[in-house]
């Protein structure tokens, strides 16, 4: 104790020391919550009905989410949700990270200004969206009726597959820069020789782009794509302002089945399962990628 | 922070006095409710609870005003319950909550305050929607309903009657619809989102047409045709008679009263509320706007139940002067100073009757009318659940993602596995 008191402290016990309060925080607000949701997912917990107390039902919670077709619609949608809103959202940011690299003036207020979309809450996104694809008074359909596209009003957010894309884009538009951000910090990263050393090796503008610019992002795409695929799955705030998970429920991700059966119908048992479900799911992506884009060495 | 000052300060004299007088000391009676229409409804409210704590000295009452949606309030309320806080006496509960609530405990029972002679001063509807297993949890505060709102202007401009069943409705909309020959102007709108008032409309055409979801056993008895037959009905309204745009199913309550105030519908359902609006300022249908029973099917005119009751919490410490609060609020002086100030609809039979009433609000013996005829939804305690699966299925068919029947089918099912468990 003496020792400790008066600093001498090993190498290792000054890093046990130094990192201690970080693992306490990550224990009472990561760990303990995980735990507790897993606590909760084998028993049933009924809010809203106390006279049933908290029984114990074991794998019950589990069993019923398998069987619930709702909830493996809900999980369809999210898949469809995070191939297609993190695919195009990978181009997109690709697309803009590559034009600002290119430009010599300029290119501090463009990446400010194009990183704004990711600065509004999603909630908000989903909103602004819900006007502009609002079939009655909405921007778009003015003008697509402006120019002549479409004759009557389209109702986007009525139909499924549209009020799918309408989530798509809106999705997007929000996280697209953010992606576009990533990609270009690792843009930069590459040295210009080996630009330069494929252009002695004869490569055109296309080859070096696949020869050289691809594999050097590796690092960088896999942090964008585990980030935003972690995102898109718990995509539950712009759904649910853009569509509500409507029509029907066209566009209900598992976040916001998880959400409806939580907090709605205060079934925290049900509840409690489901996220569990998505926690396995969501770590078995990131372990995908990781074993996908690590680097080889 | 003050307000948590003074209620400690309230709870210390509270103590203080229990231990050093008995019997007259002065209860703090907590009031929680939601206050839907701003400023102007916390103030009526206010005033109120301070008349009620001049008739009675010895109770202070201590008003708690939220903000939000009926649905945030509930679960407001199931958080507070469900760890049996103590901390609310009266709190105001819409219509559609006595069945849960009573089914967790978490309501007293009135009966002995509330006699059956006093309960046949209201409307008998809203007394039922408060009677579970016999017993009373809540007296009726103020009532509402669906309604049908129609253009006075344009009806009387074609000649046309207020349409008394579903029928003349669609005729009376398609031929003011083409006479007009206004592409701004559309026939009829409900609302058509996947929200609580999609399958509340859904009920009453149903209902209307002699069907319903649950018979009086508590069997689901959606699908022995009527339920079929009240789908398509709401369907034909789109597809086949076209005086309902497709864009409904996107449209939630106060977006489809916005379109009428805009004056673009000849005919509207929709809640009580809504007409204070029309009449208001900058209202493009002002004085033009009146309002009917729903239209009848086979079986008559029918509209969902909507509405406030005040109850009093099972964990109140101080039961008896919490009834006295909400007999209060719930007395002809309180029911008639709402419907003056605040164009509620009353729930009491005398306030109807009321000579400034009647002068000053001449459109409340229509209400009264569509108000007896109120039904309330089906009282189970699962009900949330129940409405999420009709109005998904619903609003499925709407959006063309499934057959009607299918849509039914579906929802008769899963009503089934909710009641089994």
């Amino acid at each position: 104790v003496r020792r400790w008191l008066g600093g001498q402290l090993t190498e290792t016990e000054l890093a046990a020391a130094l990192l201690l309060p970080c693992v306490l925080f990550l224990a009472v607000f990561a760990l303990w919550p995980i735990l507790n949701a897993f606590w909760t997912s084998v028993h049933r917990l009924r809010l809203d009905q106390p006279a049933l107390g908290m029984p114990f039902v074991g794998a019950h919670q589990y069993v019923r989410a398998l069987a619930d077709p709702d909830a493996r619609h809900a999980l369809r949608v999210s898949l469809i949700y995070v191939l297609t809103t993190v695919s195009a959202q990978f181009i997109f940011g690709l697309g803009i990270a590559l034009v600002i690299h290119r430009m010599n003036r300029g290119r501090d207020a463009v990446r400010t200004i194009a990183l704004l979309p990711w600065t509004m809450a999603p909630v908000l996104v989903g909103q602004m969206w819900r006007w502009l694809f609002s079939d009655q008074a909405g921007v778009i359909n003015d003008l697509l009726h402006r120019v002549g596209l479409v004759g009557q009003q389209v109702i986007w957010l009525g139909s499924p597959a549209l009020a799918f894309l309408a989530v798509i884009v809106a999705a997007t538009w929000s996280a697209g820069s953010y992606m576009a951000l990533i990609l270009l910090a690792g843009l930069q990263g590459i040295p210009d020789e080996m630009y330069e050393a494929a252009a002695l090796d004869g490569a055109g503008s296309v080859q070096a782009f696949f020869a050289v610019t691809l594999p050097m992002l590796r690092g960088a795409i896999m942090v964008a794509l585990v980030l935003r695929t972690l995102a898109a799955l718990q995509a539950l705030d712009l759904p649910f302002s853009l569509t509500g998970g409507g029509p029907g429920n066209a566009t209900e991700t598992f976040a916001l089945f998880i959400y409806k059966n939580t907090f709605q119908f205060l079934d925290f048992g049900y509840g409690a399962a489901l996220s569990v479900v998505l926690l396995v799911i969501a770590l078995a992506c990131a372990g995908a990628y990781a074993r996908v884009l690590a680097p080889r060495d | 922070m003050a307000t948590r000052f003074l209620a400690a300060a309230a709870l210390l004299a509270m103590a203080s006095s229990t231990l050093v007088a008995s019997g007259q000391s002065a209860a703090t009676i907590t009031w929680s409710t939601l206050a839907t229409g701003g400023p102007q409804v916390s103030d009526v409210y206010r005033a109120l609870a301070q008349q009620f704590e001049r008739q009675h000295p010895s109770i202070k009452v201590n008003l708690q005003i939220q903000p939000g949606t009926s649905g945030e309030q509930y679960n407001r309320y199931v958080t507070l319950f469900a760890a049996r806080d103590a901390s609310v006496d009266v709190i105001s509960i819409d219509v559609i909550w006595p069945a849960p609530m009573v089914a967790a405990g978490w309501l007293a029972p009135l009966d002995q305050w509330f006699s059956k002679e006093r309960r046949d001063e209201f409307l008998p509807g809203a007394i039922k929607a408060n009677t579970i297993g016999g017993s009373i949890y809540g007296v009726p505060w103020y009532t509402d309903a669906g309604l049908l709102y129609y253009r006075k202007d344009l009806l009387e401009k074609h000649n046309a009657k207020v349409p008394g069943t579903w029928d003349e409705m669609i005729a009376t909309a398609q031929r003011i619809v083409q006479a007009e020959n206004n592409p701004q102007l559309g026939g009829f709108l409900f609302q058509g989102a996947r929200i609580e008032a999609l399958a509340n409309f859904f009920f009453e055409v149903l209902w209307s047409n002699g069907g319903d979801i649950l018979d009086p056993g508590g069997r689901v008895v959606l699908d022995d045709g009527k339920g079929l037959a009240a789908l398509n009905f709401m369907l034909d309204l789109i597809r086949r008679h076209r005086v309902t745009p497709p864009g409904v199913t996107t449209l939630p309550t106060d977006d489809t009263r916005a379109a009428f105030q805009d004056g673009r519908f000849v005919f509207l359902r929709n809640w009580t509320y809504a007409y204070g609006l029309f009449q208001g300022e900058g209202s493009r249908v002002a004085g033009k706007v009146g309002i009917a029973p729903l239209p009848r099917g086979s079986a008559g005119s029918a509209s969902t139940l909507g509405g406030w009751q005040l109850a009093v919490s099972n964990f109140s410490r101080n039961k008896e002067a919490a009834y006295r609060l909400v007999e209060f609020l719930t007395g002809a002086v309180a029911e008639k100073a709402m419907a003056l100030q605040l164009s509620t609809v009353p729930t009491r039979k005398d306030t109807f009757e009321d000579p400034v009433v009647k002068q000053r609000a001449p459109h409340y013996p229509d209400m009264l009318r569509v108000a007896l005829n109120a039904r309330p939804r089906p009282q189970i305690a699962d009900y949330p659940r129940l409405s999420s699966i009709v109005q998904t299925n619903l609003h499925a068919a709407l959006t063309n993602q499934m057959a009607a029947d299918e849509a039914i089918t579906r929802m008769s099912r899963e009503i089934r596995a909710l009641l089994g468990k």
